[in-house]
């Protein structure tokens, strides 16, 4: 674990990014005060070794504003959403649901945008393109080129145990392409 | 019994075999699966970070179409992942208002309406039903015995835990009760529900690679030959990338991983390149003839 220890000073805190993120949460908001940092979270996460601040730190950050701290974590992007810390929390509060919903304000604010960035909207992309996942589509399309020439023996293996396949299968992308109109659309006009 | 089968993405790609022993054990065991026709990608946690909204829509228009199958239809998909996200999207759609208005305009779109009334099951909930056991424990054919299993069923399959949960999120039992029945020896496993990292091998490699190295360390520990998991994207972090963690981190593992579905077709007399034993990346076939269980 690599703690950074920030000297946090009262120019760093800003008290609109709780209640923000608070409104987002809806009902599960609610509960982000009752946090008393018992460390719980941080017990059961299995990402906690990689993160620069543990899930009971990102907490006690939460509450104290310290949006650019909380928002530009490796924390928020290493956890795995296996929700150990959401069924163990003996607040209740959903931790697991909490790291979503910062993702997604990150992924919001270009200030935040990071290489993770890349991986979202390039998932999203292969959806809206074939209306189903392929993994291996996507593998490649987050790969640089140098690594995809690396691995093409590692991929020859794949195929030849039928794990992979050389054109994506598609199931009605224009449906799914009409969802996705509807929905980011009525998203754009909300903003 | 009669489900509608909604597989999941990867049952086309790096779960093929997953779901081919899925259709020849439901048909051993009389259970009925219809495919959900033209089904699309379940949205994922991945869209639910994006935008709850537009996952719940992917969500909903699946399970608009496997209510359009009949009144009382039931879903089954071998996805731990689908199964989470399906779930959390009927969730949602029942008790978020929000979520509910921007659902029904997007599935308007595709002249299509979702009432909520599908329930969704996992693979592992319908083969581990005390029906289904019973099922199988009369039509064993070759009894899986003296092989020692850890029983791994990682995060989206017990997690979170909804109103209508089949297992316990901390210690679950049903795949460890199924292992019984097959004549096999399910072990204490105490990274049973640890996650494997799941997509974090995708963007942040050595870090999940790690995850999978202790997944697989405490299993060999544990005095396992083999691990079982009804997850496909666990199957893919602990076989796929077994030999890339044993040359990241020089140790050696050579740790077959089953799907359930996979043992249960073996202990029922099915052929091992049916059940696709010979897609596996750490070969599964040879280990079998070492253990006297080939058929």
């Amino acid at each position: 674990m690599s703690l950074v220890t920030h000297k946090i000073t009262p120019d760093m805190m800003d008290p609109a990014f709780e209640a923000a993120l608070r409104k987002r949460l809806g009902e599960k908001g609610k509960k982000i005060p009752l946090c008393f940092q018992c460390g719980v979270c941080s017990g059961s996460c299995p990402v906690a070794f990689a993160m620069d601040y543990t899930p009971r730190q990102i907490m006690e950050l939460i509450k104290l504003g310290v949006k650019d701290l909380v928002l530009n974590s490796s924390t928020i992007w290493l956890c795995a959403a296996c929700y150990s810390c959401s069924v163990r929390c003996p607040q209740g509060i959903d931790l697991k649901q909490v790291m979503d919903t910062l993702k997604e304000m990150a992924l919001e604010d270009p200030k935040y945008s990071r290489a993770e960035k890349a991986f979202y909207e390039k998932f999203i992309d292969v959806v809206r393109k074939n209306g189903r996942m392929d993994e291996v589509a996507l593998y490649v399309k987050l790969m640089p080129k140098s690594a995809v020439m690396r691995n093409l023996g590692f991929g020859l293996k794949l195929y030849q145990k039928e794990k992979i396949k050389l054109s994506p299968t598609k199931s009605s992308p224009d449906q799914v392409a009409k969802i996705f109109e509807k929905v980011l659309t009525k998203r754009v006009q909300e903003q | 019994m009669k489900y509608a089968y909604y597989p999941g993405c990867s049952a086309h790609t790096s779960g093929k075999e997953y779901d081919r022993s899925f259709r020849l054990v439901a048909k051993a065991l009389d259970i009925e699966l219809v495919d959900v026709l033209d089904w699309t990608c379940c949205g994922s946690h991945v869209t639910y970070v994006f935008n709850p909204a537009l996952a719940a829509s992917l969500s909903a228009r699946n399970l608009a179409l496997v209510e359009k199958m009949g009144e009382g239809m039931e879903v089954v998909t071998i996805c731990s992942g689908c199964y989470q996200t399906l779930k959390r999207s009927n969730d949602l759609l029942k008790h978020d208002a929000t979520i509910q208005a921007k659902v029904k305009d997007a599935l308007e779109a595709v002249n299509l309406s979702y009432n909520v009334n599908v329930k969704i099951h996992h693979a592992l909930e319908a083969l581990t039903t005390q029906e289904a056991l019973d099922t199988i424990s009369k039509k064993i054919a070759k009894p899986l015995k003296g092989l020692k299993v850890a029983p791994y069923y990682g995060c989206a399959v017990v997690r979170p835990k909804f109103e209508d949960s089949f297992d316990d999120p901390e210690n679950p039992q049903s795949l460890d009760r199924l292992l019984k029945v097959l004549g096999a020896e399910p072990l204490f496993y105490i990274d049973k529900v640890r996650c494997c990292g799941g997509v974090l091998i995708m963007k942040h490699e050595r870090v999940g690679l790690e995850m999978i190295r202790r997944l697989l360390a405490n299993a060999k520990r544990a005095g396992a030959e083999c691990i079982v998991t009804p997850c496909p994207l666990c199957h893919l972090n602990l076989d796929i990338m077994q030999p890339k963690v044993e040359r990241t981190f020089k140790q050696r593992f050579n740790m077959p991983v089953f799907f359930f579905t996979q043992l249960i077709g073996l202990a029922l007399g099915l052929k091992p390149t049916e059940l696709g034993l010979d897609k596996h990346m750490v070969p599964t076939v040879s280990f079998l003839k070492n253990k006297g269980l080939e058929v």
